[in-house]
């Protein structure tokens, strides 16, 4: 499998830390209240289909990364640092 | 037998090797099964359920039958371990006889049969065969349910099977790899070489595979001509030209799957055919070839009849029989009838007819077809009986004017071509039939970047395939932007197919599919008449194409039966999935190079020699080797040398390398406010030249790990982890500044390998530094300063993991080794010296401070007494969590000092425990021991741990059980801290 | 006082040649990691090393050393002692990196034997990050298809073993 890091290009993922869903970059205000950080925490969606998460580009240049990827195709159809993703 | 003047074999090159012990010749160039066959071998072995007599049926990797074991040339020590089955050193099980080439030495033996292939006593299931059919062993042994640990599953596991393990460590040597191309080609037939050309010729880095030595594919199989050229002539000179163009060409590669993204796993057969391999050579290679496009040119398995007798050795593919004859100048057999449904067959009457072997009849199952040559033709006709015990001695035939045997040595048999379509079904595609050449050819969609050419495509006729080869690389190529010169397809054969589908015979007796699984058409309809009638099912059911082959001559005529059976066209009916490897692979070639030191890197610190020359046994610690302790003269056992080291740092002074920790030197304007997030208290405060403890949380609320920060600088901090979680705490730190603070300015690195760091600890420590800078240390606990013992830049921490006066001084690590030496000798002058990983931990446990047996991952601030350090005024990571009712209710578990009652009394890491006088049982559990030790300075066990309301019970009793060491201990609730509790010695 | 002696990382290991591959462990006078977050501190990397912050993938060449990107907003002095520039993150990594310079014409397939990215983009001028067998390492290009490839200091060990197992390999290939 090729995941495309937008600083290093097209490496294996054997580079990289994988994490979970994008939802992680949207951290709730302390007081958001049980409800949100329930859902920041545990809640995920399974979808069929495109999907965002985060992966680490843990052996190449550090940078964390939003992937989006198709849970059926397994294409990867986009991915930016996360730092400059939309929140 | 040979046949003279024909053959790619090297015929000035004799090669002597074995079969069941008995010596064998061949040329250069043969495979095990060419050779045989030449000899006039052909009974290879006995097939798996059973046990009936199985030779040779192809001439490729598709081969179901001829399996066999072969074995390398190795130390003699190697047959000894061995045993007696395979001559040489280990062997390796389920070789394909068709593909393994010979070499001198190389000792092949038959498989599946005792004493002998030809008298085999478990051939007596042969006789049970009414018993053993379609999902027998789900019928079967399901009574007495008992019966099946003891009796039946090992009876079974002795019986089956494919072949023996060598039960002795796999020494191969193997290797795995990485190849990168624009074009990968697989396959080297007529498309393949035609698609590498239009590659090379186009500027682009072409890969082009092939799991066979010779380039050439069928070309080497036919008389044929391409561009007026013999087609292997044609496929010699195309080689060559491509390797001057630049193609690597890789032979004996087989690609056997085919990943996301381009990525595909390929197995290249490197040293296997040699007799004399240089050290170092690995047998195999497993290649990652990435690949930005790729074309398929796998060609295309021509199927098999099944009609009864099916089996037999002698039976034969008719395409087999030519490329024994054309590629390896070896007829099969001495007097041959031909069996087939489609034109592709009379090629094979009529080279064999040219090469002067006797046709003893053609069975054409179409009516008013012409086979011209000098054989009886019955059209019509149906082969419904073979006869030989251990090999064919006749056929019968029936056809339009009657039934007649035919005496044979061998029956070419063609029911039509199936492309080679596996690798397009490894990323989930189906493959679609196609009518008009009746086969199921690949979706086009299946896999991204990659096409399908040539036979694999469909396209069975030789400018078929060069024209498509050329096609589907120009598009491939095209499609990366390269400019493709137009290029002229050599002319060629170009014969539509033609062909009237027979999959299978009707008439009395077992007609046979799956020949490595023995499945037979009989199988398959009882499958669909008890209702297991979808593809998937039926395949689990009969077990057909689940053998190492995947069925890849049979299956296409078992999901015939099955439409038949159930009344369904095949396209309904569907195919099973096919899934990576395409051929197998060994376990050792895919975990090539991870054997030993292999398996993980090693850290090994700056005094990790000194400490092997003080015969300092290491232990693990993550990727670190860390020494245990130091044993001294005339000490037998570790507890001696741990109680001792422990004795330096509690009266004199001990040191410690402890270049394990993670460090991480934090930088920045915000470098404050982000260690205030990360941490549970508050850094941004912290005073120049203080050192400050740390906790940081999972956002979840739990401990991730912990350490201390040192303030470098205004905008500069020194944080320390521990060895084991040292990259996790590097990941978390990235993804907090890059997706949870990225406008902060705060940037940070790993400082863990600048820096040698060593521990003096003890009432003398102080003494020692000062001797070793020249002036006192001057700090006060919990301080650091810059240093330069030796005039060497480095810096000195008061901080304590042993509870006495301690200190931490680092140098870079170029010093390191210099500096411990130096540090060990001072120690031992002051009658103090080194400790290892035992002592230290003892220290600590004594010292109640936590470790990753205590930061377990389910453990909260306030479970370790640390609720405290939750600073209140800021948020930081897991603050919010950590508040959750359930984190902080004070029955939970939590941080306890235990002490045996009676000094004796033993404490172990991993006991549970329960209320005194409670029964040692799951519902009574109250908690358990995280950490243990024998203290010297205590006289007894101690240890850390979890209990409900732990902190609340001190001075309650506890019973303490052990059922893996048998230890049973009545314990006293104590603090965590053992010794000094008010932490005088360490403030000093 | 205490007299300290500088030993190089991994121990001065020889260097090892097996058929077309050579292993050399070279040593840089100063290796000084610089990481900026703003355009302030690229304008002070600029002044202070003759050459700005490099893109990814990039090595600039500049009096006295190479600058290599290193990482997401990063890169590595590799050459003459330097003063660190103000307003940037800067740290001594002098003693954390065991260099190695590997040469001849046995280099892309020894690489192909231990990293997954194609050795064929680490020419002069180019750095690449990855995983080295199970490590993380740093790989330039040089001139003549050299790479020096660098990982941590602890692993030199190694990476002494890896590059040995894979350079015999290579070779053993090349007397078939």
């Amino acid at each position: 499998m090729r995941v495309p890091c937008p600083i290093c290009g097209s490496r294996d993922s054997r580079e990289f830390y994988y994490q979970g869903a994008a939802v992680m970059l949207n951290r709730p205000d302390p007081g958001a209240g049980d409800g949100a950080w329930d859902a920041y925490l545990h809640l995920r969606d399974n979808p069929e289909g495109e999907t965002e998460e985060l992966w680490h580009h843990s052996m190449g240049c550090g940078a964390w990364i939003k992937v989006t990827r198709n849970t059926v195709t397994h294409v990867i159809s986009g991915a930016v640092l996360a730092r400059e993703a939309e929140r | 037998m040979r046949i003279d003047g024909l053959g790619l074999v090297d015929r000035n090159r004799p090669v002597a090797f074995s079969f069941d012990g008995k010596p064998r010749r061949g040329y250069a160039g043969d495979t095990v099964a060419s050779a045989l066959l030449a000899e006039g071998v052909r009974l290879f072995g006995r097939s798996f359920k059973y046990h009936r007599p199985r030779g040779v049926l192809t001439a490729g990797s598709e081969e179901p039958s001829a399996l066999v074991t072969v074995s390398r040339p190795g130390p003699a020590e190697n047959t000894k371990r061995a045993g007696a089955k395979a001559a040489g050193g280990a062997w390796t099980a389920n070789t394909r006889a068709t593909v393994q080439e010979i070499h001198d030495g190389l000792a092949v033996s038959s498989q599946n049969c005792w004493p002998s292939p030809s008298f085999d006593l478990l051939a007596v299931n042969d006789f049970l065969h009414p018993f053993l059919g379609a999902g027998f062993y789900y019928k079967t042994f399901m009574w007495p349910g008992s019966f099946w640990e003891k009796v039946y599953e090992p009876a079974i596991r002795r019986a089956a099977g494919l072949g023996r393990l060598p039960k002795v460590d796999d020494d191969t040597p193997r290797e795995k790899a990485w190849a990168h191309c624009d074009l990968l080609v697989i396959g080297a037939g007529p498309a393949g070489l035609m698609a590498a050309l239009t590659g090379a010729r186009a500027g682009a880095r072409v890969i082009l595979a092939d799991e066979t030595p010779l380039p050439g594919g069928r070309l080497l199989s036919e008389s044929l001509e391409v561009g007026g050229l013999p087609g292997a002539d044609w496929a010699a000179r195309t080689s060559s030209e491509l390797r001057n163009l630049g193609v690597r060409i890789m032979t004996r590669t087989t690609v056997t799957g085919v990943y996301d993204g381009g990525v595909f796993g390929a197995h290249e057969r490197v040293g296997e055919h040699l007799s004399d391999r240089p050290a170092h050579l690995p047998d195999d290679c497993f290649w990652r070839i990435v690949a930005r496009r790729a074309v398929l040119c796998a060609g295309a398995h021509e199927r098999l009849v099944a009609f009864p007798g099916n089996d037999r050795p002698g039976v034969m593919q008719a395409s087999a029989v030519r490329t024994y004859l054309r590629r390896y100048g070896v007829s099969p057999g001495r007097r041959v009838v031909v069996f087939g449904n489609n034109d592709d067959a009379h090629r094979t009457a009529r080279d064999l007819a040219a090469a002067g072997v006797e046709v003893a009849g053609f069975a054409e199952s179409r009516e008013g077809v012409d086979i011209p040559g000098d054989f009886p033709v019955w059209k019509g006709a149906r082969v419904v009986a073979t006869r030989g015990r251990l090999g064919l001695r006749s056929v019968t035939v029936r056809h339009a004017s009657g039934t007649e045997e035919v005496p044979c040595d061998c029956l070419a048999v063609s029911g039509g071509w199936n492309p080679a379509v596996h690798l397009t079904c490894h990323m989930n595609g189906k493959p679609v039939w196609n009518e008009s050449v009746h086969a199921f050819v690949p979706d086009p969609d299946a896999v991204p970047g990659m096409e399908a050419a040539g036979a694999a495509l469909g396209q069975f006729s030789t400018r078929g395939a060069l024209k498509s080869g050329a096609f589907r690389a120009r598009r491939a190529l095209e499609a990366m932007d390269f400019k493709v010169p137009s290029e002229a397809v050599p002319e060629a054969e170009d014969d539509g197919t033609r062909i009237a589908p027979l999959w299978f015979v009707q008439a009395g007796g077992r007609a046979w599919l799956d020949l490595q699984n023995d499945v037979t058409v009989k199988d398959v309809r009882q499958a669909a008449a008890e209702n297991l009638q979808s593809v998937e099912h039926m395949k689990r059911w009969t077990t057909q194409g689940m053998a190492t082959d995947q069925g890849k001559v049979s299956n296409v005529a078992a999901l015939a039966v099955l439409a038949d059976a159930t009344g369904r066209p095949i396209p309904e009916t569907g195919t099973t999935t096919f899934r990576p490897p395409y051929t197998p692979v060994p376990i050792g070639t895919l975990g090539a190079g991870g054997r030993g030191e292999g398996f993980a890197p090693l850290r090994l610190t700056t005094s990790h020699a000194w400490s092997l020359s003080r015969g300092a046994p290491m232990i693990e610690a993550g990727l670190w080797l860390r020494p245990s302790y130091f044993p001294a003269e005339g000490e037998s056992h570790w507890r001696e040398s741990c109680d001792r080291e422990v004795g330096y740092v509690r009266n004199t002074v001990g040191v410690a390398d402890v270049s394990t920790l993670g460090k991480i030197d934090v930088q920045g304007p915000d470098a404050g406010a982000f260690l205030d997030f990360v941490y549970t208290g508050m850094f941004s405060t912290l005073r120049e030249g203080r050192v400050k403890y740390g906790l940081m949380l999972r956002e979840d609320g739990h401990v991730m790990d912990d350490g201390t920060a040192a303030r470098l600088g205004a905008a500069r901090y020194l944080i320390t982890t521990t060895t084991a979680a040292a990259g996790q705490v590097m990941t978390h730190l990235d993804f907090v500044a890059q997706c949870l603070k990225p406008g902060m300015r705060v940037r940070f690195a790993s400082a863990t390998e600048q820096w040698a760091q060593f521990a003096v600890a003890g009432p003398k420590a102080g003494d020692l530094i000062g001797d070793l800078i020249g002036e006192p240390p001057a700090l006060d606990f919990m301080g650091w300063r810059p240093v330069s013992p030796g005039g060497v830049e480095g810096r000195l921490f008061r901080i304590s993991f042993s509870g006495e006066e301690g200190y931490e001084i680092a140098v870079p690590a170029r010093f390191g080794a210099s500096l411990w030496a130096a540090l060990a000798e001072r120690a031992e002058s002051l009658g103090g010296g080194p400790y290892g990983m035992e002592a230290l931990n003892v220290l600590r446990i004594e010292k109640g401070f936590p470790t990753h047996a205590e930061l377990h991952g389910r453990a909260t601030a306030f479970d370790l007494g640390f609720g405290g350090m939750m600073s209140g005024g800021k948020d930081f990571v897991g603050r919010t969590m950590a508040a959750r009712e359930g984190l902080v209710d004070p029955d939970r578990e939590r941080l306890v000092g235990l002490k045996p009652v009676d000094d004796s009394g033993r404490i172990t890491a991993g006991a549970h425990l329960f209320g005194e006088g409670e029964r040692a049982a799951r519902e009574n559990d109250q908690g358990h021991v995280t950490s243990a030790c024998h203290s010297p300075t205590l006289g007894c066990d101690i240890g850390l741990g979890f209990l409900e309301r732990g902190p609340e019970r001190r001075g309650e009793r506890v019973r303490l059980v052990d059922h893996l060491r048998g230890v049973d201990t009545v314990c006293e609730v104590t603090s965590p801290v053992f010794f000094d509790a008010d932490g005088g010695r360490m403030r000093g | 006082m205490v007299e300290l002696v500088a030993e190089s990382p991994g121990g001065n290991p020889p260097p090892i040649e097996i058929g077309g591959a050579r292993a050399d462990w070279i040593t840089a006078e100063t290796l000084l990691w610089l990481s900026n977050w703003d355009d302030a501190g690229a304008s002070a990397v600029a002044e202070a090393m003759g050459v700005g912050m490099p893109g990814p993938g990039e090595v600039a060449e500049a009096p006295g050393g190479r600058l290599a990107w290193v990482g997401l907003d990063q890169a590595l002095w590799i050459g003459a002692a330097a003063a660190a520039p103000v307003g940037v993150a800067a740290m001594d990594q002098g003693d954390a990196w065991s260099l190695v310079r590997l040469s001849g014409p046995d280099v892309p397939d020894v690489l192909a034997r231990l990293i997954p990215v194609d050795p064929a983009e680490i020419v002069p001028g180019r750095v690449v990050r990855t995983e080295l067998k199970h490590m993380q390492s740093i790989l330039i290009g040089c001139p003549d298809g050299a790479v020096d490839v660098a990982v941590f200091r602890s692993m030199a060990g190694t990476l002494a073993r890896d590059l040995e197992e894979a350079m015999s390999s290579v070779a053993a290939r090349r007397m078939i």
